[in-house]
């Protein structure tokens, strides 16, 4: 009796430690405090990524009426959140299928009908007021033909600009952007490991002066992602990078690279001096700062030429 | 009838990877004529054409790939093309060519990206293809790729029947060299009894008719025809033969190059790179393509002796190294392949003339004067006390 009872025990303590309620309520620093499957946010471990949920009801109904019967049509329901008046595009199987604009309190809904059942691979991205485009939210669902299936828990990933993209140790870079108004939304700094929080405004605008005093005088990276309510968790943005320079250094100018306020064949010269250096001595020659000084610079170079 | 509500969570976690948004379109890059039968020993044109697809595009690395066993590269000619920057000159080697180039504010539509010349060398059927290393940038500001999709050439090297008429020029005597003059003398040796058919056209794939052709006028034609007036650009000049109780002959193609107009004007610019002047000069020829570039420079001598030219015309490349010359002005030509020319001229900033030195002498001439003056009424009256 007594082993039985220790056995019990034992089983419930595993079965508790191991639930998702123990589990989404350990505190944590970093994602690896959190067992798999979990990511560490707002010092809480959390499941990884956002969550959609579908539901599957009949299509057609509302008392008898009309002769035959039958199959109804087959129908998929988007639902989710986005931007104050987003215009969002629905891709289906890679194509565009659908455009519209999210309401003005960011909430969306999409009907799309007629379609065959079958798997389909879906995706959603959303523009901001200011054209920034999001990242592009994917997923494959089977969909039965007759029904309506209704995806809803949709939360698109907010849009992020920053600026400058190069800026004197100590100084401050703007990091901000659009999301779901009033939901939370977590910035994450590599390569020092940073995360902030802000909240955003009614008007789905979010921002964060992020002081570089404590970052190392290197190329880093800004991405950010959102939280709304109890759990509700979008993807992250993309990610965007910023470079901290010693005071002082003199910033590059983009194509101008000698900072005559032209882009010509001064410049173009200069670029060549340096052609297919690996991160040549004059930095702002490389002007995308991917280490390489070759054709995607040419091209950046090209498209600020001076008229 | 009855709503059967079934819900079924799904956990969608599995993979979310970032699509593109962009457009599904792809840019082309082939070359015109896309297939071609040449014979061997003769020198054939294929033309390298992007077409867009409605995306702007600002720069491109091309790697052509061809059987340098059976076809050779004489040139790849720049002429006429969209690009106007090639920070890679057309390289040819090996089976390969490659190049890098781009334009200011990007190009839309379709159009010529450079001219290959091949050399048939041997019979057999050649591909010519593009590498997977080709790649093609938008006008976006950050360089992206744009989808490619490549259409390969075909091009059969035959055996030339050696009953066929030869072609020449004295005029234009070589067929991959651009003449300026826009007259043009041809001549093959006519065979007695023998018909020909003959035209010329700067459409390729011109094809021949089976009317027998001739000079107008009442001079006894010696086989030599002569063009006059011939506008700017590549003409190819087909002609046929037809022996007394034989069919007529295959195509003999005799091409001509012509190109009368100077290369685009230009401003030559000083620049300073890590340190050090550089002279730096860029343009294009829209017909041949420039050829190279020609500096005269002229010392900055005192105007007394005039000014001599310091060098006489070399030839240079940009950016051209002027270290610490003190020179006052360069002339800088652009010559292009048939060698019409361009010159343009950039006066170089003094140094400041020293003219402190100048006043400092001055006041050093007017105390010395009044110095000599001062001793000399000195020693007169000292002389007149004497006295």
């Amino acid at each position: 009796m007594k082993a039985e009872k220790i056995f019990l025990i034992l089983f419930l303590v595993v079965l508790i430690f191991s639930s998702p309620f123990f589990i989404s309520s350990l505190s944590c620093n970093q994602n690896s405090d959190c067992p798999s499957g979990y990511t560490c946010s707002n010092n809480i471990c959390s499941q990884v990524g956002p969550r959609i949920t579908a539901t599957v009801e009949k299509t057609g109904g509302g008392g008898g009426g009309g002769g035959g019967g039958g199959g109804g049509e087959t129908n998929v329901v988007f639902e989710g959140r986005a931007y104050p008046k987003a215009f969002i595009t629905l891709l289906k199987n890679g194509a565009v299928t659908a455009t519209f604009f999210a309401e003005n309190s960011g909430l969306f809904k999409k009907e799309l009908t007629g379609l065959s059942g079958g798997t389909y691979s879906f995706g959603l991205f959303a523009e901001d007021s200011e054209g920034r485009k999001s990242v592009t939210m994917s997923f494959t669902i089977g969909i039965l033909a007759g029904m309506t299936t209704t995806i809803s828990g949709i939360f698109i990933s907010p849009t992020i600009s920053l600026t400058p993209t190069q800026v004197e140790k100590g100084q401050n870079v703007d990091i901000y952007g659009q999301v779901f108004p009033e939901s939370k939304v977590n910035i994450f700094i590599s390569s020092n490991e940073i995360v902030k929080e802000v909240p955003a405004t009614k008007e789905g605008k979010w921002t964060y002066k992020l002081n570089t005093s404590s970052l190392e005088e290197a190329e880093h990276q800004a991405k950010s992602m959102a939280l709304f309510g109890a759990g509700e968790q979008s993807q992250f943005s993309q990610t965007l990078s910023f470079l901290v320079v010693k005071p002082g250094t003199k910033v590059c100018k983009g194509a101008d690279l000698n900072f005559d306020g032209k882009v010509n064949i001064i410049d173009f010269s200069i670029l060549l001096y340096f052609w297919n250096q690996t991160n040549p001595s004059n930095r702002c020659a490389d002007i995308n700062f991917d280490g390489k000084v070759n054709i995607i610079d040419f091209s950046i170079m090209m498209y600020w030429w001076s008229k | 009838m009855i709503k059967i509500k079934k819900i079924i969570v799904i956990f969608l976690f599995s993979i979310f990877y970032f699509l593109f948004s962009g457009s599904v379109k792809a840019a082309t890059l082939f070359l015109l004529p896309q297939s071609e039968d040449v014979f061997k020993g003769d020198s054939f044109i294929a033309e390298l054409i992007i077409d867009t697809e409605g995306e702007n595009i600002n720069a491109a690395n091309v790697k052509i790939i061809f059987p340098n066993n059976l076809i050779t590269v004489n040139d790849f000619e720049k002429g006429g093309s969209i690009f106007t920057l090639w920070p890679e000159e057309p390289d040819i080697k090996d089976g390969e060519i490659s190049f890098s180039a781009g334009v200011p504010g990007g190009f839309n539509g379709e159009g010529l990206a450079g001219r290959i010349i091949f050399q048939a060398k041997e019979i057999g059927k050649s591909k010519v293809d593009f590498s997977e290393d080709t790649v093609v940038l938008l006008n976006d500001g950050k360089g992206t790729p744009v989808n490619l999709k490549f259409l390969e050439g075909s091009y059969e090297v035959l055996e030339k029947s050696k009953d066929l008429p030869v072609i020449s020029s004295s005029t234009n005597t070589d067929q991959n060299k651009w003449y300026k003059s826009s007259t043009l003398y041809l001549h093959w040796d006519l065979i007695s009894g023998a018909e020909y058919s003959y035209i010329l056209s700067k459409d390729p794939s011109t094809e021949l008719d089976s009317i027998p052709d001739k000079p107008e006028g009442e001079l006894l034609w010696m086989g030599d025809i002569k063009y006059e007036n011939l506008k700017d650009g590549i003409y190819y000049f087909f002609l046929r033969q037809k022996l007394p109780e034989k069919d007529w002959s295959g195509k003999v193609t005799f091409r001509v190059m012509i190109d009368s107009t100077p290369p685009e004007e230009f401003k030559p610019e000083i620049a300073e790179i890590e340190g050090k002047k550089y002279l730096v000069f860029s343009t294009t020829d829209k017909i041949s393509g420039v050829d190279h570039y020609e500096i005269e420079t002229y010392y900055r001598g005192i105007a007394l002796f005039g000014t001599v030219p310091t060098t006489q015309w070399k030839v240079v490349k940009s950016p051209y190294l002027l270290g610490d010359q003190n020179l006052s002005k360069i002339f800088v030509k652009a010559v292009d392949k048939a060698g019409n020319d361009q010159v343009s001229k950039i006066i170089l900033p003094s140094k400041p003339f020293p003219y402190y030195i100048l006043i400092l002498g001055l006041i050093i001439l007017v105390i010395f004067w009044f110095i000599v003056r001062k001793i000399r009424k000195t020693s007169k009256k000292e002389s007149s006390q004497n006295s």
